[in-house]
């Protein structure tokens, strides 16, 4: 299992994935011989019980954590053979991020937050490109605004736009709207869906609202550190049982 | 409550650390300072119970002035000498044992054989020259080799001079005298108390008929010494040789005579103990803007916790002590770890002292009762008191705020804050323009103090205001990170400056005032200096040369005028005031004294002339009679008939002082004031300098070669001279430049801690380590020169403030801005700044991503 995975339509993979955290009596198995491969231009959401590994994996498919042991591929590079500085340069050139809270540096404006990434890689930003993504986000007439002077959701859109921005390979979102109403959380998952869908974008997503999965092309279920279950064109009501069978 | 306090120090060793250790800074620089003029005391006490504790009688003359009246400053010790012949008198009283004459000069020198005097010269240890007696209880010296000197021609010198000399018994030298040069054999060599010298001072002994005909031009004699026979207490032996001396000598017994002489050694000490304590006063206050800061910092970290507190039910008097509590103990630790660090500066201190050839290994260092009590009060109300606005702050936290998302800190220009700034440095502008107006120096301290802490006040809206500009200085994305790192929060930014502008702001005054004063010293030789060259004998203001060198100059060819200048005191008006005895006829050819009135020509017997100061104060007018009481007692009165205006390049000093002829100033002062403190001549038109300085150089060879010095040499002396306190000054004041730079280390390491968020996420979305350091560097750098730039406007404008207050004094005043030792001092603030940034930095870059995204 350790030959290169095929460049064709997976973006991402985790091959017989284990995560300890800590060592000896006190050691916590996170990842428990996890296989996964994310295909490109698909929205991909993780679900399970709190504590089953949700984070740990997706921070191990994102470069941000290393594996006790197996392997994880982001398109055909083993991650495990980078130094830190070249896991920075990837993760800046390739991956997009999107967290629950604190995901804007709050003494930059709106815009500058959302082209951060290339600020830092000293790359030009994509003009076209950039205002395509602000457009649909709706974010253009507050690019000036601080951070402290949005709305939650706001601050969530500039975050997904800051994600979108460098045309990442892969998106990955850890309960991107865990802390947003409902009616904010739509939209947050109406433009992931459609960066998907209109850019070919690829994302990945935990959550734990089954309405959030529903929006996904597949959901993975995780329990214990390992895939138990997984799903295709997924629908809050199929999500919402399935999930229920983990308080058994 | 306590209990939290306690536990909050141990759970944050490091920041404990760290701001205890600028308060360790300050209360040891405290602690040093009085440990190390503790030492000295007891050194010189030492040194004086050696001398003269054997001693049970002390007979000497007179003393010409009560300590009442005159001017501040002026010896009030003036003796007239004794006649020798008093000794066989004193020898025959009953009850004494023995009795012996102490005979004792400055400025007696064994001469290298290129005339340069072996042990120093100048304002070091003094060069003493004495009469050997055979009395070892009148005698602290014995001889460790060779003999006593029995006879003319024959000396014995102390042991460190003889070694440094590399010279052996039996060594022919030249001794420099107040009489001129002696030819010597070298015949013993002579310990202090098993020390090599004391304490420093060098040592000649002659033959005690030598030492009359040598060390006194006069023939008399400064001391009589005796001890008692068994059984006669001291009080009855002064009573008995006072009967036997008469009234017109001064008996004293030994005990009052240590005393006296320990006491105004004391007096001497606590000069030096608080210039230096200023210094360490200095230190101090930066220590406390640090600790403010920190607590400042803590506590708004903490408004969660300390919400949380107050919710469950915490009273607000609760969290004030436990805030107080925790700086008290922080201040309690950091007080005794000052000590410890004190003994080591004093330490430091006591081998630099050994350094310049002052050894004092004979006592330890001494720790007193009031140097732990000043320095465990200094650390604690320090700590405590500046841990009292935080702690308020903390008190006052709602139990709402445990519910916010975040602490806010509400920084920046308030209102209010704007309003007291401007108040405070409108007055301190308003004093100090008035100060330069009207030349009042109490104006300008009272100014600068205002001044100092409207700018502190104004700090955040200062900081804001550099950030904007400044930042842009620093490139980049991290530039930018670093500028709205220091813009976020301008009033963490500004206190964390604080201290740092402190020092900049009293070394730039330093510097400022310094160079001033300098470019106006010089600038007052250049106008008044007149002479082709002045002779400087080394010594500090009286003593020196023999009247025989200016003689011999004079007779030199192609010599013009020449005078001596000699410093002594005489009673006028009621009290001791510095008079000059000068050459009347060449003075005014020599210096330029502004006479604004009457003729310096006239001075001559029965004369005298006067300076502008007192010929107002006193209503003096050419022909006035002033009464002068010279050092026998006597009264002369003498004729004014001259008034100068500026005699500063004579009396080198305050204004306020008396002209006369040297055949006046002889008469009327002790021998061991008819010394040439310096010399000036005048080359005769068309006379080849260069030929001219050599003649005199070889004139001043058998006098311990004084330095022969025209114009611009005396110019580049005085502003060595400055420079080197200057630079003493600067060493003293880094302490506060450290003290600063730990205030930023410690900020930016609670601010690092505080952003671990921020940092994490900068390094999940593609920042190096590097570049997460790089900002907290530049922050650091910009920080740094925030201070420095507002320590320079401060220190420059008090400086100048400072100057043109002087001008009633120094005519010459005016404002000199050394800018490229300014460029130094920003450069070595940038060193600074970017070494106070490393270890925070690499705490940034050292963060783990994950942690830092996931903390909660
Ligand atoms: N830094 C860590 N040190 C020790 N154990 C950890 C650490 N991070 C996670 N764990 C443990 O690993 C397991 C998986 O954690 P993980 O955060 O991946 O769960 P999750 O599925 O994301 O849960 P949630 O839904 O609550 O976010 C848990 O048992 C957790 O306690
Ligand atoms: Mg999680």
């Amino acid at each position: 299992m350790t030959t290169a995975p095929p460049a064709t339509s997976v973006v991402a993979r985790a091959v017989e994935a284990v995560k300890y955290y800590g060592t000896g009596d006190t050691a916590v198995l996170a990842l428990a011989q996890v296989d996964v491969a994310i295909e490109g231009g698909r929205f991909t959401a993780i679900m399970g019980p709190s504590g089953s590994g949700k984070s740990t994996l997706m921070h191990c498919l994102a470069g941000l954590d290393t594996l006790t042991y197996g392997r994880v591929f982001l398109g055909d590079v083993d991650l495990s053979t980078l130094d830190d500085k070249a896991l920075t340069r990837l993760r800046r050139d390739r991956v997009g991020f999107v967290f629950q809270s604190y995901n804007l540096v709050p003494t930059l404006s709106a815009l500058e937050n959302i082209t951060l990434p290339s600020t830092l890689a000293g790359r030009e930003v994509d003009r076209p490109w950039l205002e395509r993504v602000v457009g649909t986000v709706g974010l253009a007439d507050r690019l000036d605004h601080r951070p402290s002077e949005l709305s939650g959701g706001q601050q969530q859109r500039v975050a997904v736009a800051r994600a979108l921005a460098q045309r990442p390979q892969i998106v990955f979102a850890d309960e991107p709207t865990g802390n947003l109403d409902s009616r904010a959380s739509g939209e947050i998952l109406g433009f992931m869906r459609s960066a998907v869908d209109e850019f070919g974008q690829t994302i990945v997503m935990v959550t734990h609202d089954p309405i959030a999965a529903s929006y996904a092309d597949r959901v993975l279920f995780l329990a214990d550190g390992r895939i138990v279950d997984e799903m295709a064109s997924p629908t809050a009501q199929a999500v919402l049982d399935r999930m229920k069978r983990f308080g058994d | 409550m306590l209990k939290l306090a306690l536990r909050n120090l141990r759970s944050h060793k490091l920041r404990l650390v760290i701001t205890a250790g600028a308060i360790v800074l300050g209360v040891g620089f405290v602690a040093g300072t009085f440990v190390l003029t503790d030492t000295l005391g007891k050194v010189f006490d030492d040194l004086i119970d050696r001398s003269s504790a054997t001693t049970d009688v002390v007979v000497r003359g007179k003393a010409v002035f009560d300590s009442a009246g005159g001017d501040p400053g002026e010896s009030k010790a003036l003796r007239a000498d004794l006649d020798p012949a008093l000794l066989d008198r004193v020898r025959g009283v009953d009850g004494v044992k023995a009795a012996d004459l102490a005979i004792v000069s400055a400025t007696t020198q064994v001469l290298r054989p290129d005339g340069k005097p072996i042990a120093a010269t100048g304002n070091g240890p003094p060069t003493l020259g004495f009469n050997w007696s055979d009395v070892a209880q009148l005698n602290p010296w014995t001889v460790a080799a060779g003999r006593p000197p029995r006879r003319a021609g024959e000396i014995a010198i102390d042991r460190a001079t003889f070694r440094k000399g590399k010279l052996r018994l039996g060594s022919r030298v030249l001794v420099r005298t107040p009489t001129g040069p002696v030819p010597a054999r070298v015949v013993g060599v002579l310990t202090f108390g098993g020390q090599d010298n004391a304490v420093g001072a060098s040592a000649v002994a002659f033959d005690r008929a030598t030492a009359i005909r040598r060390l006194s031009p006069d023939g008399k004699v400064q001391e009589i010494d005796a001890i008692a026979a068994g059984g006669v207490s001291q009080t009855e032996l002064v009573a008995r040789v006072k009967r036997a001396v008469g009234r017109s000598v001064d008996v004293v017994s030994g005990q009052a005579n240590v005393q006296e002489t320990k006491s105004s050694f004391r007096s001497q000490l606590r000069i030096f103990n608080t210039v230096l304590g200023g210094f360490a006063g200095v230190s101090l206050l930066a220590g406390t803007f640090i600790i403010y800061n920190t607590f400042g910092i803590i506590v708004a970290q903490r408004t969660r916790e300390l919400a949380l507190l107050r919710a469950l039910g915490a009273a607000g008097r609760q969290v004030f002590t436990s805030v107080v509590v925790e700086a008290a103990v922080t201040g309690l630790l950091a007080s005794l770890g000052g000590l410890v660090f004190g003994l080591g500066v004093a330490w430091l201190l006591k081998l630099a002292f050994g350094a310049l050839g002052v050894d004092l290994p004979s006592v330890g260092l001494v720790v007193t009762g009031r140097t732990v009590a000043v320095a465990l009060v200094a650390g604690l109300a320090t700590t405590t008191l500046s841990a009292v606005v935080p702690a308020r702050r903390a008190s006052r936290v709602a139990p709402m705020a445990a519910m916010r998302e975040s602490a806010i800190e509400h920084g920046g220009a308030s209102r209010r804050r704007t309003w007291v700034a401007g108040a405070l440095l409108g007055l301190g502008a308003a004093l100090m323009i008035s100060a330069a107006v009207s030349r009042s120096l109490a104006r300008v301290a009272f100014g600068g103090v205002l001044l100092f802490f409207g700018a502190i006040v104004l700090g955040p809206v200062l900081a804001t205001l550099s950030g904007r500009t400044l930042g842009r200085l620093a490139p980049g994305i991290t530039g930018r990170l670093a500028r709205e790192n220091v813009i976020r929060n301008p009033r963490r930014s500004a206190s964390t400056a604080a201290s740092l502008i402190l020092a900049l702001t009293v070394i730039t005054l330093f510097t400022i005032f310094s160079t001033s004063f300098g470019a106006s010293i010089n600038a007052a030789t250049a106008r008044g200096f007149r002479a082709t060259f002045q002779v400087t004998s080394g010594a500090f203001q009286t003593g020196g040369l023999p009247p025989a060198f200016a003689e011999q100059v004079r007779s030199l060819d192609g010599v013009a005028a020449v005078s001596g200048i000699r410093r002594g005191t005489v009673g006028v008006a009621g009290g001791a005031r510095a008079w000059f005895g000068v050459s009347g006829r060449d003075i005014g050819r020599l210096v330029d004294l502004q006479v604004e009135a009457g003729r310096l020509e006239a001075l001559g017997p029965g004369t005298i002339a006067v300076d502008r100061t007192y010929a107002d104060r006193y209503r003096w007018k050419l022909g006035s009679e002033v009464r002068t009481r010279w050092v026998d007692g006597s009264i002369h009165p003498l004729r004014v008939v001259a008034i100068y205006g500026n005699g500063d390049l004579v009396a080198q000093g305050p204004d306020g002082h008396l002209l006369v002829d040297q055949s006046v100033f002889d008469r009327a002062q002790p021998a061991a004031l008819r010394l040439d403190n310096r010399v000036l001549i005048e080359a005769a038109p068309g006379v080849p300098r260069e030929r001219l300085r050599q003649a005199i150089e070889r004139t001043g060879r058998p006098f311990g070669a004084p330095k022969v010095q025209d114009l611009a040499q005396i110019q580049a002396d005085q502003s060595r001279q400055i420079n080197q306190q200057l630079a003493f000054f600067v060493v003293l004041l880094g302490l506060s430049v450290i003290i600063g730079a730990i205030g930023i280390v410690n900020t930016l390491v609670l601010s690092v801690l505080e952003r671990t968020r921020e940092i994490g996420l900068l390094r999940a979305v593609g920042a190096e380590r590097g570049k997460v350091a790089t900002t907290v560097l530049f922050e650091s750098v910009l920080v740094a020169i925030f201070g420095t730039i507002v320590g320079f406007v401060l220190g420059t404008s008090i400086g100048s403030a400072l100057m043109l207050s002087l001008r009633g004094s120094i005519e010459t005043a005016r404002i000199s801005i050394p800018i490229p030792v300014l460029v130094v001092y920003a450069v070595v603030a940038v060193v600074i700044g970017t070494a106070a940034g490393l270890y925070p930095a690499w705490r940034a870059a050292r963060l783990d991503v994950l942690r830092a995204i996931t903390v909660e």
